[in-house]
């Protein structure tokens, strides 16, 4: 054909010439290749702009007009809060925004509020209702995330674009609920077997617990994060179970050092709370006690915080290590990457400071707590591309319900981006 | 004033909705003030005449509502969106939109407003969960047939093997005789209640009220108690909690708390979440001192109605004190506010007192 060896002959001379600069440009060390490689790409960093003062008024005015509604306010102030919160986050230039709106979120809560009933009430009702109920609630599991996720990926723009989220409901059942069934047919298995083999089938049991979680953590996350898109352009998820298993075990080794410190806290902390009441109630204005009894258990939400402290610290070890985890495998396009710099321990390091804070100003500076939270997490995000940040185009999609994200809320399902 | 004048511009950033790429533009009203106006702030092109790049009446503009520190959002009826600071510049053009949430925003603006609204909330809170709540859980319980209160009760004494509690080993004669007292009791409750006794083998001394009427006693309390009029005593305790419905009104607290909790953590996270179920058992422990005075009370009138002395009460108690002396009086008690059990005693013989005087 047209592709002749005096063709390509050239052209294969050129890369035999070059190869050897190129080697050198190496072995001179990577300075070379990789300032080309930075000077092709865009590193954009997340900016926060919050300021907490800000916040903390609107936090005071969110709950007070919840109170003072008996609670109907809480839709607007979900708003308010997700607004202030998106709007304060820059990328090149321009902020975030949540599109949310009351009054789908208020129907949304309702509904949540009607199913908090109906599982209290089969709670009651005995066994045979809880199983139905739990059932029922696994069930829909598949159907809550995919909802839940279409809502906040939906409500959430930058520049005009909106997020959105078409992963399906059965995409969802293979990795929400068909490994509830499985690992609950092991159980059943465990148990329906003879006495004598029981011990092995709890060891494999654990074993499969202990192995596969995070394995099936990561391809939830996969489901979520590769049906995210971004106007059309489609975020994508390539991480692997084995890294967060790492992950998983040095938190596991964490936690026991942190457990055992936290048993003799409680119980200095309890001491000094009981002291405190003791001495409340001889003082001269103690019939408020007596007539306000709630208050006296209130004392305690603090003591129990500040007792949960060596936990917060390991949990915030675990957040900061999942987020980067998350992000260092994850693409939007092909050619956007996510360098998430956040420092674990630094994060670790935050939470604890933050539940000192809380508890020591009985919950005052709750605001204090999530702004600088906020900054952290999103000061360490540096969006990598090879071209300017103006280059997306919009898609088409539908607006979606609350109540999947009510729900997703409650139970503190994380399938946001 | 220069500022109201509508030819005054302000700066902003249009976004198409199509692209994530931002143009920089002054937005303008026109001459009648009717419609709104984008112009590019890029230097003007020379060759062509100016255009402004996009005109919409005021009308098809919807404004989104002030919030601090955030830009503010005109969506315009193609779906694009020009974003803007100049929070006061939208205010004046577009003075009736999002009235509310332009009330809220006012409101944030005044620290003393602010600290008064949250003095206010932490006031109605602690009222609500001290008076609202408790009546509002009282009318619930009111209306919960007896017949679904009765089942959930003989399902809990079923459980009751599960947590240690085996058959009595009383003798058959003292369990008849205990049982035709407590049937003279129940002719004094109601209609609706099962009101029906129970013993079990427990290591502790104990009595307890399940829904539906089922009043159960361990033998080591049996065997503890001195006389009839003790064992009338607790009984009528017991059956005081069955008459108020104590143990269903816990039961729909707790799940009504629960409920509370978890809608007021919605944004606090976890941890707070943690803190505040644990504490969840102690705030609904405050509600029971007054049940247990309530439970007293009956116990007392139960006790001159059998002709008996309500200082049986106090004997009953204080010997139940001796045998698990750690149980009734932890330090714990403080925070978890179960009446202390000199004072119940204390009331008992008040109470006693003021029988023998009429």
């Amino acid at each position: 054909m047209s592709t002749l060896p005096g063709e390509i002959q050239p052209s294969a001379q050129e890369a035999a010439l070059r190869l050897p600069q190129r080697l050198s440009a190496l072995e001179s060390g990577t300075h070379l290749w990789s300032d080309a490689v930075q000077s092709r790409s865009h590193r954009t960093r997340l900016k926060f702009h919050g300021d907490w003062t800000d916040y903390w008024r609107i936090w005071i005015v969110n709950l007070a007009l919840t109170v003072l509604t008996l609670g109907i306010y809480s839709a607007w102030a979900k708003v308010r809060t997700k607004r202030w919160f998106y709007g304060q986050v820059e990328l090149d230039g321009s902020r975030f925004h949540y599109h949310g709106q009351p009054i789908p979120i208020l129907k949304g809560r309702l509904i949540m509020a009607g199913l908090v009933i109906t599982w209290l009430v089969c709670a009651q009702l005995g066994p045979v209702w809880v199983g139905a109920a739990l059932l029922a609630f696994v069930l829909a599991l598949p159907w809550l995330v995919v909802r839940a996720a279409a809502f906040r990926a939906w409500n959430s723009s930058w520049r005009g674009l909106r997020f959105s989220f078409d992963g399906a409901v059965s995409g969802a059942f293979l990795v929400y609920a068909l490994p509830v069934f499985v690992g609950f047919g092991v159980l059943m298995l465990a148990v329906l077997l003879p006495k004598e083999m029981a011990g092995w089938p709890t060891l494999f049991v654990a074993l499969i617990v202990s192995i596969g979680v995070p394995f099936l953590l990561a391809e939830q996350k996969r489901f979520v994060v590769s049906h995210h898109r971004f106007g059309i352009n489609r975020f994508d998820f390539s991480g692997s179970g084995g890294t967060l298993w790492a992950i998983y075990f040095v938190v596991g080794l964490l936690f026991i050092p942190l457990n055992l410190l936290s048993i003799p806290l409680r119980a200095v902390l309890e001491g000094a709370a009981i002291r405190l009441y003791q001495w409340l109630a001889a003082w001269e204005w103690s019939w408020l006690l007596k007539h306000f009894e709630i208050v006296g258990p209130l004392l305690l939400a603090p003591v129990i915080l500040l007792a949960s402290l060596p936990a917060v610290f390991g949990l915030g070890y675990l957040r900061g290590r999942s987020a980067v985890w998350q992000w260092q495998d994850t693409r939007l396009r092909p050619d956007i990457r996510f360098d998430n710099q956040l420092n674990p321990w630094e994060l670790a390091a935050t939470y604890l400071v933050n539940g000192l804070a809380i508890a020591l100003s009985l919950g005052l500076l709750t605001p204090w707590a999530l702004v600088r939270t906020a900054r952290l997490r999103a000061q360490s995000m540096v969006v990598v591309s090879d071209q300017p940040l103006d280059q997306f185009s919009a898609g088409q999609q539908q607006a979606v319900g609350a109540t999947g994200d009510e729900v997703g809320d409650l139970m503190g399902l994380d399938v946001g981006l | 004033m220069s500022d109201s004048d509508p030819h005054v511009d302000a700066a902003g950033t249009w976004l198409d909705g199509r692209s994530s790429r931002p143009q920089p533009v002054r937005l303008r009203l026109s001459d009648d003030g009717r419609r709104l106006l984008l112009w590019s702030s890029l230097p003007p092109d020379p060759a062509r005449p100016p255009l402004p790049l996009a005109d919409w009446p005021i009308s098809a503009v919807r404004p989104s509502a002030r919030l601090a520190g955030v830009p503010r959002r005109l969506e315009l009826a193609d779906g694009s969106v020009v974003e803007t600071f100049d929070d006061d510049w939208v205010d004046r053009r577009w003075p009736r939109a999002h009235r509310l949430q332009a009330g809220v925003h006012w409101l944030e603006g005044r620290w003393r407003w602010v600290i008064g609204l949250g003095v206010a909330a932490v006031c109605t809170a602690v009222l609500l969960l001290q008076f609202g709540l408790p009546w509002l859980i009282a009318r619930v319980a009111d209306r919960v047939p007896w017949s679904l209160e009765r089942r959930l009760g003989e399902q809990t004494l079923e459980l009751l093997g599960e947590f240690g509690m085996g058959p009595s080993a009383l003798p058959a004669e003292r369990q008849r005789h205990l049982r035709a007292l407590f049937a003279g009791l129940c002719q004094q409750l109601p209609p609706g209640p099962a009101c029906r006794l129970h013993f079990r083998a427990a290591e502790m001394a104990n009595a307890f009220a399940l829904p539906g009427g089922e009043v159960v006693f361990t033998d080591r309390l049996v065997e503890l108690l001195a006389n009839d009029a003790e064992f009338i005593a607790i009984a009528g305790h017991e059956l005081g909690h069955v008459e108020g419905r104590h143990v269903l009104r816990s039961q729909i607290a707790s799940a009504s708390l629960l409920m509370l909790l978890s809608a007021a953590v919605g944004d606090v996270s976890l941890v707070a979440f943690g803190g505040g179920f644990t504490s969840l058992d102690t705030l609904l422990a405050a509600h029971s001192r007054e049940q247990e005075q309530a439970a007293d009370a009956y116990a007392f009138a139960v006790l001159r109605a059998q002709g008996h002395s309500p200082a049986a009460f106090a004997s009953a108690i204080e010997r139940l004190q001796q045998a698990a002396p750690g149980r009734f009086d932890a330090t714990a008690d403080y925070l978890r506010s179960h009446p202390q059990t000199a004072d119940r005693a204390a009331a008992a013989r008040r109470a006693a007192a003021a029988t023998s005087v009429d």
